[in-house]
């Protein structure tokens, strides 16, 4: 009997040895086949680079398809490109109470995070990971692509889990804003400094160019790019800490190798290397229907007879020839209304029009700000910046001189008529409207130049609607119209307006000891009402 | 019957115990006849006065080894003997003592099966085996199928075929009593004398009488006593699942399983079923049973499931692929224990589907062809007295109307319709049956172009070589079936929502014409004058027409079945199965969808292919012995199951001419091509299964299988080991009852089962997508343990007055540990998430069914039953504590958000259930007051979400009704679902809008009362109500009880007599059947049991899902 028993088992146990595999193959089986393993990072030293492309296609969110701009639309489009005056949406989100009117939409406000701390902070982690000893050329662009990218999630936030990010624990302190600003300009300071040491070695070398999207693997662009971001940045704190932004704007002008001056040192991110980049802004007023031109983007340009407003706006449909921007922050209720606002202005854009990060027009209007606070900013008078700055936008534009523009003394914003609902109007007269005028005048206010400076800033960076949003911010230019409904019960001033996004709803259900603490580095309520730390004026 | 056998212990024979058991089915099934004979006498030599008959077989047992089987009853009152004989046959020394005794005998294999009657004269010249085969039907001529049937004396049983014949081969001459069996009828006996030609009998069976023992398929195909199972299985018949059919036989399980709860997808006909087995266990991982086809599981299929706002449908299951006229049978395991041996597979329960085989004989053909329609079954209450807010406007907040609108969302709808037709046929000879099958269902849906399409082809060979010792089964199945447009959810491509918020003052027959002509495009374009309205809304009559989505599948499965038995009692098995799927999708959205779906305002194309192979290979080999009190069955086998899928996908906007859907007329640039490489996994195993009895009574069960599986690589845990031990003990045979109790069964078991470990957790990869890398930002998980689920049961199956009652009853308490959890970081750590194996949860609860198979009313039968499920789900432990993976610190977190929707949550939290829905209520004050603005109006409390209950029911309870009389019979099944609660978003929604009867009632009655004030109406919902875009505002308000009451089942048929056709043909049976006839009670806005997910979470939540379907249709059934 127990014989038998043995040959069953016997039997299994061939039965076993008969089939086509062992266990022994588990580990190859395991291996998803969709995704690249460690190894293959090592051929051609893969690993070293291949990590820039998301991370550049992530600073400005872009598409990977004709349909794919909802990451941007969430992280930027309907908060920052609206609040900067930029634009207006013809959609009546969440029935006509959204963003716009500052019914803040709180599964919107974890977008930004999401994209500087999913997206960006980890990959510049695997490039720091696996180049930051033996490539430190490449770690150093990978910094300032950090620095790039962040400044903008925390002008949105104030304060964030930046300097400790990924450094073990399973809950990061967050870091008030000050720190944050200050932890930029240090590493941009090494990566410049990296940078500089590399290219004065391998003069001419460009061992990132396969992977770059903005420079082609430049390093001199990049030192200049980082430059600039180190001016902008210090120009943004000139009110929370003037002494440090004067040294910081200062150094960045005065580094060997200095910043931005001509538009072929404009970081831009274009389609490259065989990766395609789909403009965000052109998918969602293209496709998606859901953004239009801003009223008061098309107050100025109309106001100033700008010969560069062909080259942003497209000429309404329903209005022919007119070009008419939509009011944000208004009340959508019919359809018909929104069937109406669809054919207002749109953007001149085409699908793979590259995205801009920072221009040399802005760099000029920087310098000029500078200029005008006294600072040294190499030679070059706040008026000189001012004109090369606008100048420096038309030849952007490709709409020539720009003398005649700049001579004009007269031209202020238009008012504004709303076609489909009064309620929305800028009459003539409106206290709303800017009074500016183009042609510098020494003989005006400081403000009243800052405001000169601003708007003119804000014209030559558009569609970056992140940074126009933060320099509104920060002086209060240009005039943006506030809103005409306010949903926001009672945090926002319709006024003083919307002045930062919550912390992300993820962030309190994640890491809610961390954001709890934060909230006392905050100097209100974590809500869009609340001054970030920098906004100081 | 009541038989006796005295036979001797192999190997002991000093032993001298006269052995008294009761001998059952599984008994002659199983007892190997080869009793070991060594060292005992061929001659007897006795010296006896005046003995009992009883005594003489003892005497000659002990002597001779020879057992002996009889009728206790038959020695009652047989004259005492005398024996005297030296060295003398046992044939002569019975037949001494039987002369002048009414009694007779029969040796074979030395047994000796004593009976009433005459000696047979033995044969001069034995006869070669013969043939004895029949049918086995009720009294109304209905076929039984699965019936035991038992030729007494020998190893002779089988159970009835679909057609209710039965074949059995090799039967020497001789007498023979067979004994047929059925649960629910009572048992008859027949004497049966073979000679030289094959038998015929017909049997029919009479209702009323419980039989207390069955045949029943347990896991691995593997057929035992219902007597000797120590966990709970309910069988289901064929007619269970196709008398009231459903193009996915799983929904007409619905109510009549006790310890499930079924809820059929909102995405209708061919869409997938959720099948949960005394509970959700695993938080995150699969809760849906697995299936089983002859023992051999089937790979899920499962398809991606709606899980938010915005959209997403449902693309079937497999099992809704079968042909549900090929099921003969299914048994349901509900417990773990009952599924032990399929291992990492098992936790969430089986449903064994045996499918049927041909038979041999007369040549069977099966025809049943019927056809359903379907309209909707409950529909939210719109108001038809208030306009748009201005004409064109999309919302319903302006005057009265001077006379009620005629406009009526129903309208929308039309009358769905499912043509089916299946025909089998069986035939073959003794050593050889095919079955053959094919069938069709042709339906549409009750949204416009939605369009269902289903061929199968079945067939089946079933053969035996070199005398029975060999046998081999083949079969293949082939099935095509195609989806249009199966509805989904959600704002995107659903025409509901449009419809449902459109304006009772507009004129809907404006948009009918869906495409007007554009002269600047030169051709017709989208015509919709109300916008996207934030949601991306389209004219419903253009997405229904102008979105085409398609799925075809083409699967075919092909198994293998060698059986050798190599002595009596000893088999090996081998089996071989391969089941590929391919399924080919596409999508056309003509030129002038929306940009934001179609990607360009020329149409967009796109299209996809998928491949899932599954390929299972098996060897077991069957030990059965009998050891005089004891028996023993035992199993071991090993298993190989090995997954591959394969998806591609290529598609974009359209580019040079508008609504040519093809890959060449897209762009190069925009073409976006998805490919997943093929993804495979594999499972082998080694597995034993063992059941001791011990006197037919008590049987001890163990089960043990270790698993191999590839998920598990790269950690330190190479196998997984799952035992489960079951005992149970027929009291009825050990202990004198009241007369009342005919039979009482006790059962207990406790096994340890798993949930398969996905793959590819413990080795993560950087991904490409669009040409660029990108880290992967969950932590490697190389501890990963897969989730362990012990489960206790216990239980007990009574029968009362005659057997005419049958009552069963579980309770169980399983405890689902080590489960796999993605726990969510902040961003700052550098990864989204890590894996780790925490949580308990525990799923407690008890099944019953009730049974009356007795009943009449007059000359009408009436079986009434009842089923039973209450479970209790608790999580006791979430992640507590726990290692963080950065610092090693412990820390621990007690809820996690499961799914989200708008202001809906599940969230899983310690000491609440897996099935707890949150919501967004309205801000109270300390009095409970509710917190008003400045116009009085209420204030959303959008930082807390609520919890407002749990999706799963507390108890689910099934009532069925056969009525039989003559040939008429009456079926119908009420069932109710108590407890639970569902969140309706498109009510809530439909107020913002306007166009909910609520809303209106609100208007009539001058406004709303908050605090005892009045507020606008309009005011107040465009607070606390949702819009569409992703608000869907307080929806704690929006929550409604699942409780319902409902007639799931009716059907009244006649089967014609079989003398209206001369008896050519056995039976026509037309039937008028329905389905979701009639909610009896329900408070919800929507059918609460309608899923628009089939998978663990985004339950008991509307959002603009497809209603519910009521069927009523009529089928044919002639068998000839």
């Amino acid at each position: 009997m127990f014989a038998r028993y043995i040959q069953t088992l016997t039997l299994a146990a061939c039965a076993i040895s008969f089939f086509p595999s062992c266990t022994k193959n588990f580990d190859s089986l395991n291996t998803n086949p969709n995704g690249v393993t460690d190894s293959m990072l090592q051929l051609d030293h893969v690993g070293l680079g291949a990590f820039f492309p998301v991370i550049e296609k992530n600073v400005i969110p872009v598409g990977a398809s004709t349909g794919d701009g909802s990451v941007y639309q969430v992280a930027q489009n309907l908060n920052a490109d609206l609040f900067s005056g930029y634009m207006g949406t013809p959609t009546a989100f969440g029935g006509g109470q959204n963003n716009s009117n500052y019914a803040l939409n709180a599964g919107w406000d974890n977008a930004p995070f999401s994209v500087g701390f999913g997206t960006v902070m980890s990959n510049w982690n695997q490039i720091r990971l696996r180049a930051s000893v033996s490539n430190p050329d490449f770690y150093a662009v990978a910094n300032i692509l950090k620095v790039a990218a962040m400044h903008r999630i925390t002008d949105v936030y104030g304060p964030l889990p930046y300097i400790n990010y990924g450094s073990g624990g399973f809950s990061v302190p967050y870091n008030p804003q000050d720190s944050i600003y200050y932890a930029f300009f240090s590493e941009l300071d090494s990566a410049i400094t990296a940078l500089t040491a590399y290219v004065t070695a391998n003069p001419g070398a460009k061992p990132l160019a396969d992977y770059d999207l903005v420079y082609g693997g430049n390093y001199v662009e990049w030192i200049k790019f980082a430059n600039s971001l180190k001016l902008r940045l210090a120009m943004r704190i000139v009110y929370a800490n003037p002494s440090l932004a004067q040294q910081e704007a200062e150094a960045a002008v005065s580094n060997s190798y200095g910043v931005m001056t001509t538009n072929s040192d404009n970081a831009l991110v274009s389609s490259a290397n065989g990766i395609t980049i789909y403009n965000p802004v052109w998918v969602i007023d293209y496709n998606y229907g859901d953004i239009r031109a801003g009223a008061v983007l098309g107050s100025f340009l109309n106001g100033y007879n700008d010969p560069r407003m062909p080259t942003i706006m497209t000429a309404s449909t329903t209005y022919p020839g007119q070009y008419l921007g939509i009011r944000s922050g208004i009340s959508i209720l019919t359809s018909a209304d929104r069937t109406a606002r669809e054919g207002f202005s749109g953007f001149n854009l085409n699908q793979n029009s590259p995205v801009q990060w920072m221009n040399a027009a802005e760099v000029q209007f920087l310098l000029a700000e500078g200029a005008l606070r006294g600072w040294n900013m190499g030679g070059g008078t706040a008026q000189s910046f001012y004109e090369n700055g606008i100048q420096l936008s038309f030849t952007q534009a490709g709409v020539g001189t720009a003398a005649a523009y700049i001579a004009d003394a007269t031209s202020t914003a238009a008012p504004y008529t709303d076609p489909v609902d009064a309620a929305n109007d800028e009459p003539a007269g409106s206290p709303d409207l800017s009074t500016i005028t183009i042609h510098w005048n020494a003989g005006d206010t400081f403000e009243r130049n800052l405001e000169r400076i601003i708007t003119q800033k804000w014209i030559a960076m558009f569609p970056e609607g992140e940074e126009a949003w933060a320099e509104f911010r920060r002086t209060g230019y240009p005039k943006v119209w506030p809103v005409v409904v306010n949903y926001s019960q009672g945090t926002i001033s319709t006024q003083v307006q919307i002045r930062r996004l919550p912390f992300p709803q993820s962030e309190y259900q994640n890491d809610a000891a961390a954001v709890n603490a934060a909230l006392s580095l905050l100097s209100g309520p974590d809500n869009g009402g609340t001054k970030l730390w920098w906004d100081a004026k | 019957m009541n038989l006796h056998a005295i036979g001797k212990t192999p190997g002991a024979f000093w032993t001298k115990t006269l052995l008294v058991m009761k001998l059952t089915a599984i008994l002659l099934l199983t007892a190997a006849l080869h009793v070991s004979a060594t060292g005992v006498a061929q001659t007897l030599t006795l010296q006896e006065r005046n003995i009992s008959l009883s005594k003489l077989f003892t005497l000659i047992h002990q002597q001779s080894g020879y057992s002996f089987i009889y009728n206790n009853q038959l020695l009652k009152g047989a004259p005492k003997v005398s024996v005297h004989v030296r060295n003398a046959t046992v044939e002569d020394v019975l037949n001494t003592c039987f002369q002048g005794q009414s009694l007779t005998f029969i040796i074979e294999d030395k047994i000796i099966t004593v009976r009433q009657g005459a000696p047979v004269a033995p044969d001069a010249q034995p006869l070669p085996p013969q043939t004895v085969r029949g049918t086995v039907r009720d009294e109304n001529g209905k076929a039984l199928p699965g019936a035991t049937v038992l030729l007494k004396p020998g190893q002779h049983g089988t159970q009835t075929l679909s057609d209710g014949s039965f074949v059995i081969d090799g039967i020497s001459p001789g007498v023979y009593t067979l004994e047929v069996s059925y649960i629910g009828y009572g048992t008859e006996t027949r004497s049966v004398s073979v000679d030289g030609s094959t038998v015929s009998v017909s049997i029919v069976l009479h209702q009323s009488n419980l039989h207390t023992d069955t045949v029943v398929v347990t896991a691995l195909g593997i057929r035992r006593s219902s007597r000797s199972t120590s966990y709970n299985v309910q069988t289901l018949t064929s007619a269970d699942v196709n008398d009231v059919k459903d193009p996915s036989f799983v929904n007409s399980l619905e109510g009549k399983v006790a310890g499930a709860t079924i809820n059929p997808s909102a995405s209708g006909i061919g869409g997938s079923t959720r099948v949960i087995l005394r509970g959700v266990k695993s938080l995150t991982g699969n809760n849906n049973a697995l299936y089983v086809v002859d023992g051999i599981p089937l790979p899920n299929l499962f398809t991606g499931q709606p899980s938010g706002l915005f959209g997403g449908t449902d693309g079937g299951d497999g099992i809704a692929n079968f042909n549900p006229d090929d099921i003969e049978s299914i048994s349901v395991l509900t417990g773990a224990a009952a599924a032990a041996l399929y291992g990492n597979q098992a936790a969430n329960g089986v449903i064994l589907i045996t499918t049927k085989k041909g038979s041999a004989g007369k040549t069977h053909v099966n025809l049943n062809t019927g056809v359903t329609y379907y309209t909707p079954f409950v529909l939210p209450k719109f108001q038809n007295t208030y306009g748009a807010t201005a004409p064109g406007a999309y919302d319903s907040w302006g005057a009265r109307l001077s006379q009620a609108s005629s406009y009526k969302p129903r309208d929308f709808f039309q009358t769905g319709d499912n043509f089916t037709t299946a025909v089998d046929v069986s035939t073959g000879t003794d050593k050889s049956q095919t079955y053959f099958s094919a069938a069709s269902a042709s339906a549409k849906g009750i949204i416009p172009n939605n369009d269902f399409s289903r061929y199968n082809f079945t067939a089946r060979n079933t053969s035996s070589f070199y005398g029975d010792r060999l046998n081999l089964d083949v079969s293949a199945m082939y099935l095509a079936q195609s989806q249009q447009n199966i509805p989904g959810q959600g704002q995107y491509n659903n025409p509901l929502l449009p419809v449902y918020l459109f304006p009772p003052s507009e004129n809907i027959d404006s948009v009918k014409d869906y495409e007007q002509y554009d002269p600047s495009r030169n051709f017709k374009v989208q015509y919709w004058p109300y916008g996207d309205l934030g949601f991306e809304a389209e004219n419903p009559y253009w997405i229904i027409n102008r979105q085409i989505y398609t799925t075809k599948r083409e699967r075919f499965m092909g198994t293998v079945a060698l059986k050798y038995n190599i002595l009596p009692g000893l088999s090996v098995t081998g089996r071989f199965k391969y089941d590929n799927a391919n399924d080919v999708t596409t999508s056309k959205l003509y030129a002038s969808t929306l940009g934001f779906l179609a990607g360009g305002p020329d149409g967009s194309y796109s299209y996809g292919t998928a491949n899932n192979k599954q390929s299972y290979a098996d060897v077991l080999a069957n030990y059965n012995k009998q050891f005089s009190d004891f028996s023993v069955n035992a199993t071991l086998g090993a298993s190989i199951i090995d997954n591959k899928t394969s998806n591609s996908s290529v598609g974009g906007p359209l580019l040079t001419v508008p609504n040519f859907f093809s890959l060449t007329n897209i762009s190069t640039a925009n073409l976006s091509v998805s490919q997943t490489l093929p993804e495979e996994n594999q499972t082998q195993a080694v597995f034993f299964s063992g059941t001791l009895g011990y006197k037919q009574r008590l049987f001890l069960d163990v089960s043990a299988r270790n698993d191999w599986s590839s998920g598990l690589a790269f950690t330190n845990h190479a196998s997984i080991f799952y035992p489960s031990v079951g005992l149970s003990d027929i009291l009825s045979d050990e202990l004198r009852m009241p007369s009342f109790i005919s039979f009482l069964k006790l059962r207990t078991s406790y096994s340890e089962v798993g949930n398969a470990p996905s793959p590819y957790l413990t080795n993560p990869v950087y991904t490409i997508s669009s040409n660029t890398l990108t880290n992967y930002t969950t932590v490697p998980f190389q501890t990963l343990k897969p989730e362990l689920t012990g489960s206790f049961e216990a239980g007990f199956d009574l029968r009362l007055a005659n057997n005419q009652i049958a009552l069963s009853a579980t309770y169980y308490n399983a405890s689902t540990r080590d489960q796999l959890f993605t726990v969510t970081v902040p961003a700052s750590t550098g990864y989204s998430g890590y894996y780790i194996n925490a949580g308990k949860v525990r799923n407690e609860g008890v099944e019953a069914s009730l049974g009356w198979y007795g009943g009449r009313i007059g000359a009408v039968s009436w079986t009434p039953g009842f089923t039973f499920s209450l479970n209790r789900n608790k999580i006791i432990q979430m992640l507590n504590p726990f290692k963080d993976p950065f610092t090693g610190e412990l820390t621990s977190q007690d809820s996690l958000v499961a799914a989200s929707s708008g202001s809906y949550e599940m969230i899983l939290a310690k000491g609440g259930t897996t099935q707890d829905i949150y919501a967004e209520g309205l801000q109270k004050d300390a009095n409970g007051n509710l917190v008003t603005d400045a116009n009085g109006l209420p204030v959303v409390d959008n930082t807390h979400f609520k919890k407002v209950g749990h999706a799963s029911p507390d108890f689910n309870l099934g009532f069925s009704n056969g009525f039989a009389y003559k040939g008429f019979s009456l079926n119908f099944l009420v069932d109710a679902r108590v407890g639970g609660t569902v969140v309706s978003a498109t009510q809530s929604i439909m107020d913002y809008y306007g166009v909910s009867r609520t809303s209106a009632d609100a208007r009539d009655a001058g406004g709303v009362e908050v605090n005892g004030t009045k507020v606008n109406a309009q005011s107040y919902y465009k607070v606390v109500a949702g819009a569409s875009g992703g608000t869907t505002g307080a929806l704690a308000l929006y929550t409604y009880s699942a409780t319902n009451v409902r007639l799931r089942e009716l059907s009244f048929g006649y089967t014609l007599p079989g003398k209206w056709f001369a008896d050519k043909i056995q039976g026509v049976k037309v039937a008028l059947v329905a389905r979701n006839l009639w909610m009896i009670y329900n408070k919800a806005p929507y059918d609460p049991e309608s899923a628009a997910s089939t998978s663990t979470f985004y339950q008991g939540y509307d959002y603009f899902n497809q209603p519910s379907l009521r069927n009523i249709g009529f089928n044919v059934n002639v068998s000839f």
